[in-house]
């Protein structure tokens, strides 16, 4: 078993309200692993821990990319989260799914998208920039090509997950964190939110998600965490009928 | 009745004729308040950013701090103003320049636009700022995807700072010394304390006119900052 995340005895509490009391998790690389349990159990707070992006204020998280220890600047840019609320931008869904890949992207890549986008609202089409193109395939795949010009307010509750959704899958995150992905999704947006982690998992890449759907965490995971009260209580093992899942093959090099 | 109607008419002549000491005056009153704001303006978006984003010991307490000081009162900032300018040290010679005022607007708006600038940085949602972080932000990145949230909240700190350096009489009175050249222009008279003096001199046509005057510019500048701050659905 190779772990890509190893979190170590983990505490946390919100003034007086202890929300994690010493939870141990080592993650495998390629899994699919739900984090089940009831309201107040701690599973957002987990993920905040996770995904660096609160500090426990015992015990550790650490990542292994390469099989070697990743020093938390370098793992924050290799993993993604989508929480709960989908918490879009107020600007454009290109503004949105961009987001990631214009903090990485050198200067020169940022001006040239820019441009790029100016000069199309004015209705002059450059050949879109290699980030136009990673974000209209993000949306393709997510189910909303041709979204790119809307306003994020002018979204569907469905469509902004989606979006929101998009807007990590663009970064291809080794680690990818969901937080209640299909809650409160209509049933069409749930099935291709279910399609893509499945299809992530398939790239080789990690997926934590947490779910209240005890159905959904049997469908997707391979293993599935239960906490209560800021404890795992519970692990199980899912094994699926069908064989191993294929080797991993990288996604877009 | 028949007097204000005469002002009004003789405001607009002058609006549209206007002469050296009207010109210059306007010049003064937007040069003070326009530096002011120039300088206030990334100072206090900083600050916001630092204190509604950090986490340090004493953050509730420099807020407080900031929402007492919003309201200020002018006369007394332009007295502390007075008495700073007046010991002899960095600033000697600043006092009864547009310098001197521009310092004591300054003091004198900084905490409205900070004060203003903070409640619509913590009007954003904490999601944003775990959204962004999330995505590979780091703190510097974060602040600046928290700070494009609340740019409505940002221009109206800069139109309230704005406002409030323009309309502002008493401390520019003290420390300006509301000083006119013999020739009409103005050096350190702005179009609100050039009403103060004329209405003293019973010219109340014309310190009637520079009001009007003071409103229509006022009211221009918030169109101008309107039109920018519109959201981005309705243009």
């Amino acid at each position: 078993m190779r772990a890509v995340l190893v979190a170590r005895d983990l505490h946390f509490r919100y003034g007086r309200h202890e929300a994690l009391r010493g939870v141990d998790l080592a993650v495998r690389r390629g899994e699919i692993l739900a984090v089940v349990g009831p309201n107040g159990a701690g599973k957002t707070t987990l993920f905040r821990l996770l995904t660096l992006y609160l500090r426990p204020q015992r015990g550790s998280v650490e990542y292994f990319f390469g099989g070697r220890p990743t020093p938390a600047r370098e793992a924050r840019r290799r993993i993604a989260a989508v929480l709960q609320e989908p918490s879009l931008f107020s600007t454009d869904v290109f503004g949105n799914v961009a987001y990631g890949l214009l903090l990485r992207a050198p200067f020169g890549e940022r001006l040239r998208t820019r441009l790029s986008r100016g000069l199309r609202r004015l209705g002059l089409h450059l050949p879109p920039s290699p980030i136009e193109k990673r974000v209209e395939v993000a949306l393709e795949t997510v189910g909303l090509a041709g979204f790119t010009s809307r306003r994020a307010s002018s979204l569907s509750r469905g469509e902004a997950q989606r979006v929101a959704l998009a807007r990590a899958l663009v970064l291809e995150p080794e680690v990818l964190f969901l937080d209640e992905p299909t809650a409160s999704l209509d049933p069409e947006s749930a099935v291709i939110v279910e399609r893509i982690i499945r299809w992530f998992r398939e790239d080789g890449r990690t997926v934590l998600l947490t779910t209240h759907d005890p159905g959904q965490a049997r469908r997707l995971a391979d293993r599935i965490v239960r906490l209560a009260e800021g404890r795992i209580v519970e692990t199980e093992e899912i094994t699926k009928g069908e064989a191993a899942p294929p080797p991993p093959a990288p996604l877009g090099g | 009745m028949r007097e204000i109607w005469g002002s009004v008419e003789a405001a607009f002549s002058l609006l549209f004729h206007p002469d050296r000491y009207l010109l210059s005056t306007i010049l003064v009153s937007f040069k003070v308040s326009g530096i002011a704001l120039l300088i206030c303006f990334p100072v206090s978006a900083a600050l916001a950013a630092a204190i509604s984003l950090g986490r340090f010991p004493g953050r509730g307490a420099v807020k407080l701090l900031v929402r007492t000081a919003m309201g200020l009162p002018s006369v007394v900032v332009g007295l502390l103003v007075l008495l700073v300018l007046s010991e002899a040290g960095p600033f000697k010679g600043l006092l009864w320049t547009p310098r001197a005022m521009v310092i004591s607007q300054l003091v004198l708006i900084t905490p409205l636009v900070l004060g203003v600038m903070i409640s619509s940085l913590e009007g954003v949602s904490r999601r944003v700022a775990e959204a962004a972080h999330v995505l590979g932000a780091n703190r510097l990145q974060v602040a600046w995807a928290v700070m494009r949230e609340a740019r409505l909240g940002f221009l109206t700190a800069a139109v309230a700072g704005f406002g409030r350096a323009i309309a502002e009489v008493g401390s520019v009175l003290i420390v300006g010394g509301n000083i006119a050249w013999a020739d009409g222009t103005s050096y350190t008279r702005t179009l609100t304390t050039a009403i103060v003096v004329e209405s003293r001199k019973g010219n109340f046509e014309a310190a009637l006119a520079f009001g009007i005057v003071l409103m229509v510019l006022v009211l221009a500048v918030n169109l101008v900052l309107g039109l920018l701050g519109r959201p981005e659905e309705a243009r």
